[in-house]
């Protein structure tokens, strides 16, 4: 199975139910790599994917990473609540219901492979690091960019697979 | 199994009755057990009438004997019925039985004895065959009947029971009972072996069947039947649906399924002629089992859907069923197994092609050090920058990232193929070159798009992975060795990069490395060390030193001077790395932090000489105007502050215009 293969359902779920549930439009910037070792002070809440193929036992994740800000005013336009304050931990439910939806959206695609792909957990905290599972030096990094509220912002899907069985 | 009726099927048989068959003969066995009991019953009968005309003498008066005979002769009967009940009810107690019948003859002869009195012993002695059936079966009969006129013959000759006693009509009725009984056991084990033989045969089918049925449900294998026809019989596993594609496969021809579900090329007539040779007495199982050549068969459960192929390993064996030959298909589905072995075989090959990579990198670092060290910083620096470029581009400078890149790792691939000949590294630097190739291709006006970049990452990414890769195995191999990738070949690396940037760059820079214990520098920080100090002497050549005239004229030396030391004091080890170029202009930095709109929130006119010079380690920072793959893009310096701050690390810059620039890393110990 390619990256690809295995990286577009998630790449195009992001894309379209920011669009369909959220009316954002969502810009892809350009891909590259991060060190694994790289402190990332803007991934202050992580949506963990598991992705495990029972056949071969090999394995990765996907990660939606994002900064407090960022989730904060997407949970707001998800729930409909643009003024006001709204609590961290309706922030983090919302969070892992829209990271539920794209999972579930994009598991359409895998129906027929063996890959398992696991619900969402969701990390909040400062300079998360992923564990490296998979045995690799550097992550993918696919970037989004996004306006929201007049403002640019940010969010990223950071790929670790194995690249032994994921060509 | 009710306790009455297993009562009922041991009587016959004395307990060894086999209580498992079918409905149909515990019927027959029933039926003829009841008949014993019914005769049982009419023996009582008829001891309890004779005792009653014989003993009881009315009129004449009753006698004490009489009352004891009765008695003895009316207990006894019933006791008989009663205890042959309880007797043949259970296997064990067949011997009693047997003892038991003896007993009673003896008693009869008894009473025959007393009887010639009374008359009443001949009653006795013709009943006796009929209840010693009671007590052993029928089969038991051949030899009471035996024993009985045998002791008949003993008792009247022998003991001297008086002749004038024993008339015709009494002989004739004990002999007439005993051969009437004698020959309705005849008939009676004549039908009941009959009976019997039918009962195996129904057995034996329904052992046959129940071994077909257990094989085709309990197998791991799906399985079927065929017929001289190669028509797949009622009974099949559920699985072979799943595995063949095909539903109600029972009376279907198998040829006509695999000619649906298997290739084109699979050659259906020699199947079929193979199947053929199963109905063929002559031919031998194992000469069957030799021509098998379908070990293998691709079967497409969905027809013309490659990805739904599996690879079945199809064995047949010939069995005899119900007088006639079918053939017992087993389908075991290895595709899976097919998958992993050729996984395992390229990844053997992959192994192979690495291991003779690794012995000729192994002969490359016994001969030259220098030159796989520095190949592979040189690459990992190509591919970082390579990296960053595309990371800060744009849609609209990726065509000209993507050509810049393609030039140098171009120069990796050919470096790796014609001067190395390192085949992995070769293999991941064309798929690179490839992948960048084929974008640029599909996009020959138009700005390239981030999403058509992906592909380009993930190959770059196992580029780095292998170089990687090689460096992991190197290290394992040389951290047991005395001579290999110690301090020594760190430094020689250096003055090999500071000797081919003179050259190319046609300057004449100087590196002095006395003061550098490298062979001291700590395991975790080797690698972030040699990354960045290769990029500060990178960036001393791009803009530190002056021209050759330049520094006559400020009357310096005309070589450059780049000098390196190490030290470890307060728990820290620091490298210390200064050139005697112009320095860093602080002015021309604050000029260009001022155009940057990323600084705007800075406050830059407010920033002291010595935080002005830390903008330099910002990515995408040069005071460069224009950028070529050596430098000017401003990545050089933050990739040293990153190998810096992965290892908790810090900076300190200290510069002086004119005089020289000096980056302490300081790492703690």
């Amino acid at each position: 199975m390619t990256r690809e293969e295995v990286c577009l359902p998630f790449i195009s779920a992001c894309s379209s139910i920011f669009d369909q549930l959220l009316d954002i439009k969502l810009s892809q910037k350009n891909p590259h790599l991060q060190d694994i070792s790289e402190d990332r002070p803007d991934w202050e809440l992580c949506s963990l994917i598991e992705i495990r193929n029972l056949e071969d036992l090999s394995y990765g994740y996907i990660s939606l990473n994002l900064k407090n800000s960022s989730a904060d005013k997407i949970a707001r336009k998800m729930i409909g609540r643009p003024i006001g304050t709204i609590s961290q931990e309706l922030v983090f439910d919302t969070l892992g219901e829209l990271a539920n939806i794209i999972v579930g959206n994009a598991k359409k695609d895998f129906e027929d492979s063996p890959l398992k792909i696991s619900t969402p957990m969701l990390i909040s905290g400062q300079k998360i690091r992923l564990h490296n599972p998979a045995k690799i030096h550097r992550v993918t990094i696919i970037p989004f960019e996004f306006i929201e509220a007049g403002e640019l912002d940010f969010f990223d899907l950071s790929i670790s697979l194995d690249l032994k069985y994921f060509v | 199994m009710r306790h009455v009726e297993k009562v009922f099927l041991n009587l016959m048989y004395s307990g060894l009755y086999n209580t498992e068959l079918d409905e149909e003969a515990k019927s027959r066995v029933l039926f003829l057990n009841l008949s014993i009991l019914i005769a049982g019953f009419t023996l009582t009968f008829m001891a309890i009438q004779s005792l009653f005309l014989a003993n009881f003498n009315f009129g004449a008066g009753l006698q004490s004997i009489d009352i004891i005979m009765a008695a003895v002769s009316f207990g006894a009967a019933f006791l008989m019925v009663f205890l042959l009940i309880y007797l043949r009810r259970n296997k064990n107690r067949v011997f009693i039985s047997y003892f038991m019948s003896i007993a009673l003859l003896l008693f009869c002869l008894v009473m025959i004895y007393l009887g010639s009195y009374r008359n009443t012993g001949y009653e006795w002695i013709a009943a006796y065959p009929i209840m010693s059936a009671m007590l052993l079966g029928w089969r038991g009969l051949f030899l009471t009947v035996i024993l009985l006129v045998a002791s008949l013959v003993m008792t009247i000759f022998g003991i001297g029971v008086a002749t004038a006693d024993f008339t015709t009509m009494r002989l004739g009725t004990i002999f007439g009972v005993a051969g009437v009984v004698l020959a309705f056991s005849i008939g009676f084990e004549l039908s009941v072996s009959a009976s019997i033989r039918k009962i195996k045969h129904i057995n034996q089918k329904l052992q046959q069947s129940n071994t077909l049925n257990r094989l085709i449900k309990e197998n791991g294998d799906s399985v079927c039947l065929i017929d001289a026809s190669l028509v797949i019989q009622a009974e099949y596993s559920q699985s072979l649906e799943t595995l063949i594609g095909d539903q109600d496969l029972g009376g279907k021809n198998l040829i006509g399924l695999f000619a649906k579900h298997t290739e084109d090329n699979f050659e259906l007539e020699d199947f079929e002629q193979y199947l053929s040779l199963f109905f063929q007495e002559r031919t031998k199982d194992r000469q069957l089992e030799n021509l098998n050549d379908y070990h293998q068969v691709k079967l497409y459960p969905i027809q013309n859907l490659p990805s739904s192929k599996k690879v079945i390993d199809l064995n047949f064996k010939r069995i005899h069923y119900q007088d006639t030959i079918l053939i017992l298909c087993f389908f075991k589905d290895i595709s899976e197994q097919i998958r992993l072995e050729q996984r395992l075989t390229q990844e053997r090959l992959v192994d192979d092609q690495k291991l003779k990579d690794l012995l000729k990198i192994v002969h490359l670092v016994k001969r030259n050090p220098v030159e796989i060290e520095e190949f592979l910083t040189e690459t990992e620096t190509s591919i970082d920058e390579i990296n960053l470029n595309l990371k800060s581009g744009k849609k609209s400078n990726n065509r000209k990232i993507l050509l810049d890149s393609f030039v140098i790792i171009h120069d990796i691939k050919s470096t790796a193929a014609y001067v190395l000949n390192i085949d992995s590294i070769t293999q991941k630097f064309h798929d690179l070159e490839e992948e960048i190739s084929t974008v640029l291709k599909l996009n020959t006006d138009a700005d390239i798009e981030s999403t058509q970049l992906r592909k380009t990452i993930y190959s770059l990414g196992d580029c780095y992975e292998e170089i990687q890769s090689i460096r992991g195995t190197l290290a394992d191999i040389f951290s047991v060795s005395t001579d290999g990738f110690g301090g020594n070949v760190f430094a020689l690396n250096l003055e090999s990069l500071v000797t081919r940037l003179n050259q190319k760059l046609s300057m004449a820079v100087r590196l002095d490395l006395s003061n550098l214990d490298s062979a001291n520098i700590p395991k975790a920080y080797k690698k972030a060390v040699k990354q960045s100090l290769v990029q500060l002497i990178r960036n001393s050549f791009a803009h530190g030193f002056e021209s050759a005239e330049q520094r006559m004229a400020l009357a310096k030396s005309e070589y450059g001077q780049i000098s390196i030391s190490s030290q470890s004091s307060d728990g820290k080890f620091r490298i210390v790395y200064r050139d005697d170029g112009q320095g860093l202009d602080v002015d021309k930095i604050r000029q260009v932090a001022l155009s940057k709109p990323n600084f705007a929130k800075m406050d830059v006119k407010d920033l002291s000489d010595k935080q002005l010079q830390t903008l330099i380690l910002y990515s995408g920072f040069s005071t460069s105007e224009s950028a070529d793959f050596n430098s000017g893009r401003g990545l050089g310096m933050s990739i040293v502050s990153r190998n810096i701050k992965a290892n908790s690390g810090a900076i300190n810059i200290n510069s002086v215009r004119g005089q020289y620039c000096q980056f302490a890393l300081s790492f703690p110990a």
